[in-house]
């Protein structure tokens, strides 16, 4: 399974990188917006979970959510999407959800937790 | 503009010795090179401690997470027991990171690595003895690693300040203490408290999250004796609280519409807009003589509040008192408010208030659009 993530924090995208690569996952790691967007428009691109941080240098996750499922990005628009996000900051699940979020993650979050939902998306 | 004639400007002549000049200039000259050559100095020192400590930061870090997803103990004391003092220094503050990242199981097993680096035994201890620097620098550990103190500790040591105070409850917070919703609003709010500073607010937000009746109550009995800035401090926890209040004491909300502090009104109106399920509560509000509040900004707080309500009479008051008040801020905030309701009523908009209304308008489809995810939409709405 191909999963992308796109987090400006390394303290996060280490830790993800570690959980997931342990379960088996093969991982695109990007550092902003602006790659991650690069990424994704790649025609050979065929991730099955984007995992986007909603604050980001160049572009923020949820205008990327916005472009994905308005199919502005070479990939597919109905892709599984987790976004990342600070707790503190409920209005950003409330726009994720309602621009088109699979699931959403509070930070500090359970790496166990997140484990879970990312097999549950990519079980349905 | 004054132009002073020449007879009657003043001249002052001043007469200071030229050897005194070179002496303050040789004086200047040696201040400025010695800041110079320490800020330099310093500059060099921490560039080279910046680069051991990034050479030595990533496999500490490759190691932490390592041990900690690996299936087995990952035997925090054995691997601190064996790093040198600098090392260590570099993984408290991975640590620190790392634990403002992880909950759940990752996190309980990462404050092992704080109790290896003996990092909790220290916090506990500054808690007791330290100053209030290290009992904040304390709290602050001892919340990453929830490991909760006694309350009486907390009341006995980490009063001092709000920010203490704050802090204090953050722990419990951070470590689910059962009674916070008690026990953390009366640390914050007991003995004449100050006003918070935002971290504050916040912390009295999540200490009432779960059960806000002990808040409530407790400003139905303390409200008017705090200061209007920590009025409009608990006012605004209590906005954004949406549990369940039970038989809680929620009439202080209106009377502090009489408040003398104005923006003490308008965080009683924004407030009051989420109690339009409380009939008796918006009953005891005399919405007319709030309407015509002598300032726009609790007029303004106001119509906002008659928007959440969203019943007949109140979008009557927004269509009468809002749509034709005098200041063009309330009268769009009156439209904004309206706007909301535009397919519920047959609104007849005023043409003094059409400027604001069509703003208004305006700007709540321009959100829809924005927000819109359904295919197509950037071509039709012309977004790219």
């Amino acid at each position: 399974m191909d999963v992308v993530i796109a987090d400006d924090d390394e303290t996060i995208r280490t830790i993800l990188q570690h959980k997931l690569s342990s379960e088996g996952y093969q991982l695109s790691i990007c550092e902003d917006g602006g790659e991650v967007r690069e990424l994704l428009n790649q025609a050979d691109i065929e991730p099955d979970l984007v995992m986007l941080d909603v604050m980001m240098p160049r572009v923020e996750g949820t205008q990327l959510l916005r472009e994905i499922r308005r199919g502005e990005l070479a990939v597919r628009s109905d892709v599984p999407v987790v976004m990342l996000t600070s707790r503190g900051r409920e209005d950003d699940v409330l726009e994720g959800l309602e621009s088109g979020a699979d699931e959403y993650i509070t930070k500090p979050f359970s790496p166990d937790e997140l484990l879970i939902r990312v097999q549950n998306l990519l079980e349905a | 503009m004054f132009i002073p004639r020449p007879d009657t400007a003043i001249v002052f002549q001043i007469g200071v010795p030229r050897r005194a000049v070179l002496i303050a200039a040789l004086v200047l000259v040696v201040l400025l090179s010695i800041e110079f050559v320490l800020t330099t100095g310093y500059s060099v020192v921490r560039y080279f401690q910046r680069k051991r400590e990034d050479r030595i930061k990533e496999p500490l870090r490759e190691e932490l997470l390592t041990r900690l997803y690996r299936p087995s103990d990952p035997e925090w004391d054995h691997w601190v027991n064996s790093l040198s003092k600098h090392e260590r220094s570099v993984l408290e503050s991975l640590l620190d990171d790392y634990l403002r990242e992880l909950q759940g199981d990752d996190a309980e097993q990462l404050a092992g690595l704080g109790t290896a680096l003996g990092i909790t035994a220290q916090a506990h201890r500054d808690l007791k003895q330290g100053s209030y620097n290290d009992r904040l620098h304390a709290l602050t550990w001892l919340a990453l690693l929830q490991d909760a103190p006694s309350i009486e500790v907390l009341k006995q040591h980490c009063m001092e300040t709000p920010r203490e105070r704050a802090a204090a409850v953050r722990v419990l917070d951070e470590c689910d203490y059962p009674e916070i919703e008690t026990v953390g609003v009366d640390l914050l709010l007991s003995d004449d408290p100050d006003p918070f500073s935002v971290f504050g607010v916040d912390t009295l937000y999540r200490a009432a999250e779960t059960d806000p009746s002990h808040l409530f109550n407790r400003a139905a009995e303390d409200f008017t004796t705090w200061e209007p800035q920590l009025q409009q401090q608990v006012l605004l926890a209590c906005r954004h609280l949406r549990t369940l209040l039970g038989d809680a004491n929620v009439f202080w909300l209106a009377e502090a519409l009489d408040s003398p502090a104005e923006r003490t009104r308008v965080e009683a109106a924004k407030t009051l807009g989420g109690f339009d399920w409380h009939p008796t509560l918006l009953k005891s509000i005399d919405l007319q003589t709030l309407a015509s509040d002598d300032s726009p900004l609790v007029r303004a707080g106001a119509y906002q509040m008659f928007g959440e309500w969203g019943d007949e009479s109140a979008i009557d008051l927004l269509r009468f008192a809002g749509m034709t008040d005098d200041n063009d801020r309330a009268r769009v905030a009156a439209a904004r408010a309206l706007v909301e309701h535009r397919d519920e009523y047959s609104l007849n908009i005023p043409a003094e208030s059409a400027a604001a209304w069509s703003w208004a308008r305006a700007h709540s489809i321009h959100d829809a659009a924005i927000r819109d995810v359904s295919t197509g939409v950037t071509e039709a709405s012309g977004h790219s």
